[in-house]
């Protein structure tokens, strides 16, 4: 080869040639555009993440967040570790925001209606229009928006100012009876701060603080802290209310009391506290009257010794707390049931400890109530508003069909959107301005008093949209309105402000811009808390509003036949703003695992009664509208009433939206709560009528309980004492061991501990290590060890535990005893089935939506599922939630199966799916009996742009390939490989599978099972591990810990032994 | 005159002429109504074909399949076919060897009757799978992307046993069929048919030599094909038994999935025979004889088929597994329970009819029962297959499956291909065997010393039966 052409040569010319071929074929005037990405982008290197502090706009709570950048594009929603509001994690409407960025649907550039259909719009014309809009609407134009603490607002305020705008701020769930209550007992019109992290006693009257009460994914985050078996003790938490939410069936009591009598319970238990010596203080004139108990025990069917038992418990010293209502508990009493909350946790002690009345969620404060809103759309539709400019609240949807919404906005010459996404309100409006989104933004936000969080874009935006902030910049500099401290464009108008209030005053760094630059990077700036004590305003006897204790009457109905009707907040949806989210809408809802649009929450007794069964459809009439839909027996309702919940509905607002379910607020009238002014989301009864048909439910299961199959298991809290005390990890005093105390809470990236350092020595002795030995409680165990006692089979060699991998005998080529074994650990105490784990897996790993019809047929691709299960559907306690993924078998039934070896083992334990060899038999997926094998039944696509958040570090499936969950294969690899490069072992807890990442209750812990210090290990070892169908022997590396019940453990649940 | 001696199975068949004369009588002109029948079964293959390509390029959502009922109506349609065809190689292989002497009439058609079946069961497999044009990577020959298939997978067992089969079968067939297709040759002046049976005959003669080896061959391929008879449904039943599916997860599969092929391949020849024995009046050929033995066999097989059923619902009793139980307990009484009576009624009650004589030897009586067979069979394997991944252990993921129409249609499909290539087959090839038949009539005594001539396929057949006790 050493005369002629070389290969490499060859290669070469080749090369050359070809690319000149192409390059002449094409058009000369599109080939000038083209820039080669020669020199990136200074902070773009191809192949490596770039991640970017910002904060998550997508509820009011403001959580922070990390996003993913590869070369240029946001690819997955993490949480801000260093943000007090998300801990590092994110709910599933956080996970799911870029969908909210990359949605189709987006209104993609300025437009402006014409007879059918829109115009295109520069920017220029847009403002233009705007501009003389407002010049000919001057005092007659109001400013619709959405809560803004921080710069923007102050900008829109100025904004309105300079052109004689009105504004109103308008948030659907602000909460005005809780806010309002305070506002009559401390002066300030806000949602408390509340730490759940400190209370071991939760009280909640409808507050689904897990779901959208406040700021869920902090309070849940700190309820779970306490509330989880830990060190021998766990929390309690108290339902109270007609209906469970997502909170509600995590409780581990419920007292279903009929809607509008919670307050007559807050009050009872308020005034039980007294008599067993609590101070009742100012309240002392409010809970005078002993007959409260007694009122209450009428109204709710509560027992008096019940309400004792929950009295003592509550009065624990300032270490619990009570809670609500939430927006599901808003009827006519909502505000009192607000003021005997309050009281409640003022007789407690609670103030300064676990609620704090002078910290507040900033997001909702001062907002105005629907009654405000609602007086607008009288202006309006009396024709006196000439202008409406509109940013953020949805009311042609949010609003109850009965205040003839649309013809109010009928009424309005000029309607100008701001609105990203072509929603019922947008498609009514004159010109549209969509804004950003917020990952394109600049920005800032004010979660809750002394925190400062900073919004900054990500990407460059995706449509050719403008951002608000400088749309009203320029058009006030059009108008040559001189608004205070205008700059050239937002952006800098926001660091002006931030300079200029010395927001970074605290920061310390050398300058104003190195501060700047900090702040960028750590997305959020914690201002001086302040004092939390004693200084909390003291209300005097005289300034308390007197309470009524008195039940709520309904109206409608009437008679057996009528329900109470509760319509309730989406935990996917929050008001149904975030119904477009292809992947909110295919997440199966927490509570009922309906997917793809709405059901009707109804007792089961009640269903029997009038033979409806699950996905029947029945009509709901009140006297302000009908909606059919299907049924959804389920035990966490009272049998008098009925639930829908909010979010679905839409008549537009693009088609992952339109048409899915139904709006339940065309079943209310457009009333409101006369102290706070709320929308009153309890307000009449309904009839239901059987309509007599039925359609497969477009749900993931219709399972209510685990058939006893032991999936999910309960132990007593005695139960779990006595194993931890046995395993050495707790004394038998009670008092935390070492071991315990490593296995704690999630310790910080950089405590972590390289692998090969670790391994010294083996902390307690434990037989066989693993929690396997929860096998030997089977019922079938009794039998086999009979046989084998007499002598009929030896017994099979079972429960090999995940570092037991390779097992013997397979000890050749790639396995060996040197590599890792990933497994993983889930707490199943730790589980609140919020479902934020299932959105992360989808963004991280490219797994299509399918769609309704799909669903339907059994074709979720969703890897990690959350099975909810009752341990008795009859006498519904707390529900139990088992995230069910591929349980990575050392003993995988799936892999003899495959003829191409496309299911194998890694030598790190993996169990592996090949994409290129799969031909799709099936095989697998049958003899799998976790059944977490997905099939790609079609070819799914992501219309552009939802295809530019696919994570390029995982292949995208074509249709008759398997798939499933891969342990987040490629993190793994991706800290491998930098690990290497740093001549280091991969530490524990450097690796996170993006389930465990985002879990806001801490429930999933990964890791390398096989290093005896890893937090996995010590958790596996806990007293309460188990593993699913171990007695398949199939030898699954994850391990659950059984979920602790304050009671004695159900019959069929194994636990004590 | 001498005393006419009759045949003791056939005796209504007067000589070796009426043999000759009446079997190659089907390689004649056909009528109108053969091609009808045969338009339909090619529109069916050609709307099947389309059903196919449209689930190919579609997705496999076509289907009505999800999880957790990853197998459905392909597979089941996969076993009922591999079912069907273990009769013919029963008929001609076993009871070849175990001379049994009433196979001679029926043999030819039922082994066409197992190369078809394997065709249309063959096709299912691939119908099946998620990426149809990946099929072959289950073949396993030395290529460059380095995979080699598992050969732990009975899926890989199931190629091999079916290809194998397949094979062996074909062979047997076209081996069995030559001094036939001679026979056919000498006969025919069509020209196109000339030319195919010249081709097919490889060139027989009927020389002492040539019936010495073909005797000898075909007794040797008899021996080979025997144990197939066992060994491809055991592994067709170890799809099942070797998962840990409860239901399919059990030791009696292979035996019970044997017998079960015997009794469906014997239903449906005797479904074929009747009409075929009715148009083209050959009556003298497939006496109420063979019908007895045949049903006589139905019958035996039926009882250990049912047997297997109630060992099934013994074991999951005494099993004491929770989810052993439950799926017996759903499969009798829950969404498929339907399902699950039209299979213990059409194979373990209706065949208890067989025990009266006169029912066996009753025509249309026997073509209903089979009929009945036929159907409880494919259900059988759709309870089997549907029921037991309907219900398994992960009570999150129960669910049912409803076929979907592309499902139906291929279904339709399969018989329409099974039956293009029969019509095809009675047409083009002697469905009955002219040499083996002749060996149990009794010979032309007047032409006892006659020299063979070449081509008479008519000739030898004393010989050919002494050389097979050879």
């Amino acid at each position: 080869m050493s005369k002629g052409l070389e290969r490499r040569q060859f290669l070469k010319v080749l090369g050359v040639g070809s690319a000149g071929a192409a390059l002449s074929g094409c058009d000369r005037s599109t080939a000038e555009k083209l820039i080669p990405y020669v020199v990136p982008a200074e902070e773009i290197v191809p192949g490596i993440a770039t991640w970017y502090r910002t904060t998550c706009r997508e509820c009011p709570a403001g959580c922070g967040m990390s996003i993913r950048t590869r070369e240029g594009r946001a690819i997955k929603a993490e949480g801000n570790p260093l943000s007090p509001i998300s801990h590092g994690r994110l709910c599933a409407r956080g996970q799911a925001s870029l969908h909210g960025l990359y949605n189709p649907d987006r209104v993609p550039r300025a437009l402006a209606r014409r007879s059918s259909g829109w115009d295109r719009l520069t920017w220029d014309e847009a403002e233009q229009r705007l501009l003389a809009a407002l010049e000919a609407n001057r005092g007659r134009t109001v400013f619709l928006t959405d809560s803004w603490p921080g710069t923007m607002d102050r900008l829109v305020d100025d904004f309105c100012a300079a052109f004689g705008i009105e504004r109103v701020r308008y948030e659907s769930f602000a909460l005005e009876p809780v806010r309002t209550a305070h506002r009559m007992l401390f002066g300030t019109d806000a949602v408390p701060v509340h730490d759940f992290s400190q209370a071991d006693v939760v009280l909640s009257f409808g507050a689904d603080f897990l779901e959208t009460w406040g700021s869920p994914v902090d309070y849940a985050h700190g309820w779970v802290q306490t509330h989880a078996y830990h060190d021998g003790v766990r929390g309690k938490l108290v339902w109270v209310g007609p209906h469970q939410t997502l909170t509600g069936i995590n409780a581990d009591q419920w007292l279903p009391v009929p809607p509008g009598t919670e307050h007559l319970v807050a009050l009872a238990i308020a005034r039980l506290l007294v008599e067993q010596g609590g101070a009742a203080g100012a309240a002392a004139a409010q809970l005078a009257d002993p007959a409260i108990v007694d009122r209450a025990v009428t109204a709710t069917g509560v027992s008096r010794p019940t309400l004792e038992a929950l009295a003592r418990e509550f009065g624990n010293g300032g270490r619990s707390l009570a809670g609500g209502p939430g927006v599901g508990a808003t009827h006519a009493a909502a505000t009192q049931v607000a003021l005997a909350v309050a009281l409640l946790n003022r007789v407690a002690g609670n103030y300064g400890r676990t609620v704090f009345s002078d910290r507040r969620e900033e997001a909702t404060a001062g907002t105005a109530s629907y009654a405000a809103l609602q007086q607008l759309l009288t202006r309006m539709a009396a024709g006196q508003i000439g202008a409406l400019l509109v940013h953020g609240p949805n009311p042609a949807y949010a609003l109850p069909a009965a205040a003839a919404v649309a013809a109010a906005l009928d009424q309005v010459p000029f309607i100008a959107s701001f609105s990203p996404y072509l929603d019922e309100t947008t498609e009514r409006a004159h010109l549209l301005l969509p804004d950003h989104h917020f990952l394109e933004s600049w920005g800032d936000h004010v979660p809750r008093t002394g925190v400062n969080a900073l919004v900054q874009p990500v990407l460059t935006p995706v449509f050719e949209t403008r951002q608000t902030g400088d749309v009203l910049l320029a058009v006030a500099r059009r108008a040559g309105a001189a608004l205070p401290n205008a700059a050239a464009t937002f952006y800098h108008y926001l660091r002006g402000r931030w300079e200029r209030e010395g927001l970074l005053a605290n920061a310390g760094g050398p300058s104003f811009d190195e501060n700047w630059r900090q702040a960028l990077q750590a997305g959020v700036v914690l201002g001086s808390a302040p004092a939390t004590s004693a200084a909390v305003p003291t209300p005097s006897a005289g300034e308390l509003p007197a309470l009524a204790p008195e039940p709520v009457t309904f109206p409608g109905g009437g008679g057996e036949e009528s329900y109470y009707l509760v319509v309730y907040p989406s935990a996917r949806f929050w008001d149904g703003r975030l119904a477009n989210r292809p992947w909110l809408q295919e997440l199966p809802d927490p509570v009922s695992k309906y997917s793809w649009g709405s059901w009707l929450e109804i007792n089961p007794a009640t269903a029997a009664r009038l033979g409806i069964d699950n996905g029947h459809k029945v009509t709901v009439r009140t006297a302000h509208g009908e909606v059919t839909l299907p049924a959804f027996p389920f035990p966490g309702i009272r049998p008098d009433t009925i639930a829908i919940q909010l979010g679905q509905g839409h008549t537009g607002f693009g088609p992952y939206a339109q048409h899915k379910g139904v709006n339940a607020l065309q079943l209310l009238a457009p009333e409101t709560e006369p102290l706070s002014g709320a929308l009153l989301h309890v307000q009449v009864r309904a009839t239901i009528e059987h309509t007599g048909d039925w359609a497969r439910p477009v749900q993931a299961s219709g399972r209510l309980d685990d058939a006893g199959r032991d999936i999910a298991q309960v132990v007593s809290i005695a139960g779990a004492r006595r194993a931890d005390q046995a395993r050495g990890f707790l004394s038998p005093t009670g008092e935390t061991t070492a071991a315990t105390a490593a296995a704690a809470p999630r310790p910080a990236p950089e405590g972590a501990v390289p692998v090969a350092a670790a391994a010294e020595e083996e902390p307690a002795a434990h037989e066989g290590g693993g929690g396997h030995e929860a096998a030997a409680v089977h019922p079938n165990d009794a039998v086999v060890t009979n046989l084998q006692g007499t002598g009929g089979w030896a017994p099979a060699t079972m429960g090999a535990a995940p570092q037991d991998f390779p097992p013997p005998g397979t000890h050749y080529g790639e396995y060996s005893e040197q590599q890792p074994r990933w497994a993983m650990a889930i707490d199943t105490d730790r589980c609140i089935g919020c479902s934020a784990c299932m959105v992360a897996c989808q963004a991280e790993n490219n797994i299509p939506v399918v769609g309704p019809e799909n669903v339907v047929k059994g074709r979720l691709m969703q890897w990690l599922r959350i099975e909810r299960y009752w341990p008795d559907p009859a006498n519904p306690e707390q529900a139990s939630f088992l995230p069910m993924l591929c349980q990575h078998c050392n003993n995988a039934p799936c892999e003899p199966v495959c003829p191409v070896y496309a299911a194998y083992h890694t030598p790190d334990g993996l169990n592996a799916q090949v994409y290129n060899r799969c031909v799709g038999t099936r095989y697998c997926a049958n003899n799998c009996p976790y059944k977490v094998r997905y099939l790609n039944y079609y070819t799914f696509e992501w219309p552009e742009p939802l295809n530019w958040q696919l994570n390029p570090d995982v292949t995208v499936r074509e249709k008759g390939v398997m798939e499933k969950c891969t342990m987040c294969v490629q993190r793994i690899r991706d800290v491998q490989n930098q690990a290497r490069l740093e001549g280091r072992a991969a530490m524990d807890g450097e690796i996170e599978p993006a389930c465990a990442q985002t879990c806001p209750g801490d429930a999933i812990v990964f890791g390398n099972a096989k290093d005896p210090n890893s937090r996995l290990r010590r958790i596996m070892e806990s007293g309460r591990s188990y593993r699913v169908l171990e007695p398949l022997n199939t030898q699954p590396a994850i391990t659950y810990l059984k979920r602790v019940s304050l009671g004695e453990a159900p019959a069929s649940s194994s636990g004590e032994h | 005159m001498a005393k006419t001696i009759r045949s003791e199975t056939h005796p209504d068949v007067t000589g070796f002429a009426a043999v000759n004369r009446d079997v190659l009588k089907l390689l004649g002109k056909p009528g109108r109504g053969y091609f009808v029948l045969l338009a339909v079964a090619v529109a069916g293959v050609g709307i099947g074909l389309l059903a196919w390509g449209n689930q190919i390029v579609t997705g496999f959502g076509m289907s009505g399949l999800g999880s957790p009922v990853g197998w459905g109506v392909y597979i089941t349609t996969f076993v009922f076919w591999v079912g069907i065809a273990h009769s013919g190689t029963l008929i001609s292989a076993v009871l070849y060897l175990f001379r049994a002497r009433w196979r001679q009439s029926i043999y030819r058609t039922a082994e066409a009757m197992t190369v078809f079946a394997v065709m249309t069961a063959g096709l299912f497999p691939i119908i099946h799978v998620g990426r149809p044009w990946l099929a072959y990577y289950l073949l396993p020959y030395p290529n460059q992307r380095g995979i080699w298939p598992n050969f732990r997978s009975p899926l890989l067992w199931d190629v091999f046993a079916v290809s194998t089969y397949f094979t062996v079968s074909a062979t047997f067939f076209l081996l069995g069929m030559i001094p036939d297709i001679a026979a056919a040759r000498d006969a025919t002046t069509v020209p196109w048919r000339k030319k195919l049976y010249t081709a097919l005959a490889f060139g027989w003669r009927g020389t002492e030599r040539e019936w010495r080896h073909f005797t000898k061959a075909y007794l040797y391929l008899a021996a080979l094909a025997t144990p197939l008879v066992l060994s491809v449904h055991s592994v067709v039943s170890w799809d099942f038994a070797m998962s840990i599916v409860p239901g399919w997860h059990t030791t009696i599969f292979a035996p019970y999935f044997v017998a079960g092929a015997i009794f469906s391949g014997l239903a449906m020849v005797i479904t074929l025979v009747i009409p075929l024995r009715k148009v083209f009046g050959l009556e003298a050929y497939f006496t109420p004889r063979h019908f007895d033995a045949m049903a006589k066999l139905v019958l035996v097989t039926s009882m250990i088929v049912f047997y297997a059923y109630l060992t099934e619902f013994f074991m999951a009793w005494y099993s004491f597994e929770t989810p052993e139980r439950a799926i017996f307990w759903n499969r009798i009484t829950g969404d498929y329970w339907w399902a699950t009576w039209i299979m213990l009624t059409c194979n373990g009650i209706i065949p208890m009819l067989l025990w009266s004589p006169k029912i066996r030897r009753n025509i249309p009586a026997l073509f209903t029962i089979t009929i009945f067979i036929n159907i409880g069979m494919w259900f059988e394997r759709f309870v089997i297959i549907v029921t037991s991944l309907a219900h398994e252990y992960e009570p999150w993921q129960w669910r049912n499956y409803a076929p979907s129409p592309t499902e139906l249609i291929l279904l339709a499909f399969s018989f329409c291909w099974f039956f293009m290539w029969f019509l095809l087959f009675i047409r083009l090839l002697p469905a009955v065997s002219v040499a083996e038949l002749k060996e149990v009539l009794p010979p032309p005594l007047r032409f006892r010393r006659r020299e063979a001539r070449p081509g008479d396929g008519a000739e030898a057949p004393a010989r050919r039966a002494r050389a097979g006790e050879e």
